[in-house]
């Protein structure tokens, strides 16, 4: 089980994966695991494990 | 010392007047958010500030924008250095006109503590938020300003060494900016940086 935005989901797979999931636009997308940013060149890479907390903070235009 | 620095210690004391000289913060973009929060954080006694923006004055703009009529035409570097010199002469203000991407980004922000997001567009929000968080920077960034008459839409999401303010939701793509909910998002924003810098031991 992982928290996502302080809601539990039930997933296994890379943060890549996470974000198709979710249907996010990556471009506009930061994730931190456990309060740690990960750079998106790591994402595909990048193995969530069971009780990782993801934090996905996604912009909208403008400024 | 300047009147101006005379000026705030009425409002600081010399301990946090002294982390306000000494903290270097950086803004990227100078439109509705930076313009304003330039303004608010030199009135606020910061001393050493970098603005970033590649874009000129538009007409356009002057509807939110903390620009004059007579600015249209100008980089908006200059045009802000101009009215930031007028509120407080003796502060450092450095400009660079340069748009931000994958390959600039860490250059730019590597050498200043408090790095405020203050761009239009969703995913150079993003590289910068990444690229800061990643070099250990405090970072103020925004996400939903759009619309009006919604203000109390507006949240502040805290969380270790970071801080975004907006309503997460109303992109420019789905209303457009106007002056009163942009200024109050910029506003929070220039608050949070001297939270930061207050709390920074």
């Amino acid at each position: 089980m992982l928290k996502v935005n302080d809601k539990e989901l039930n997933f296994t797979g890379s943060i890549k994966e996470l974000l198709d999931y979710l249907k996010l636009n990556q471009s506009s997308c930061a994730v931190l695991v456990n309060g740690e940013i990960i750079k998106r060149k790591d994402w595909e890479k990048y193995l969530l494990k069971n009780d990782d907390y993801v934090e996905i903070v996604s912009f909208v235009g403008g400024g | 010392m300047n009147s101006f620095n005379l000026m705030l210690k009425n409002y600081f004391d010399d301990n946090l007047l002294q982390k306000l000289s000494r903290v270097k913060v950086l803004i990227i973009g100078c439109g509705g958010l930076g313009s304003h929060i330039a303004w608010m954080l030199i009135r606020c006694g910061v001393q050493n500030l970098k603005i970033v923006d590649f874009d000129r004055v538009e007409l356009k703009n002057l509807n939110r924008q903390g620009y004059f009529l007579a600015q249209v035409g100008l980089p908006k570097v200059l045009a802000l250095k101009d009215i930031l010199t007028q509120i407080n002469p003796g502060a450092n203000i450095a400009i660079t006109v340069e748009k931000i991407d994958d390959k600039n980004v860490e250059k730019i922000i590597m050498s200043y503590d408090v790095i405020v997001e203050a761009v239009d567009d969703e995913a150079t929000k993003a590289l910068i938020f990444e690229a800061a968080m990643k070099l250990n920077k405090k970072v103020v960034a925004a996400s939903g300003v759009a619309g009006f008459g919604d203000c109390e839409r507006i949240k502040i999401k805290r969380g270790r060494n970071f801080v975004i303010v907006g309503d997460f939701s109303t992109s420019v793509k789905d209303k457009k900016p106007y002056a009163p909910k942009v200024t109050a998002v910029a506003a929070i924003q220039a608050d949070e940086v001297l939270r930061m810098v207050v709390e920074d031991e």
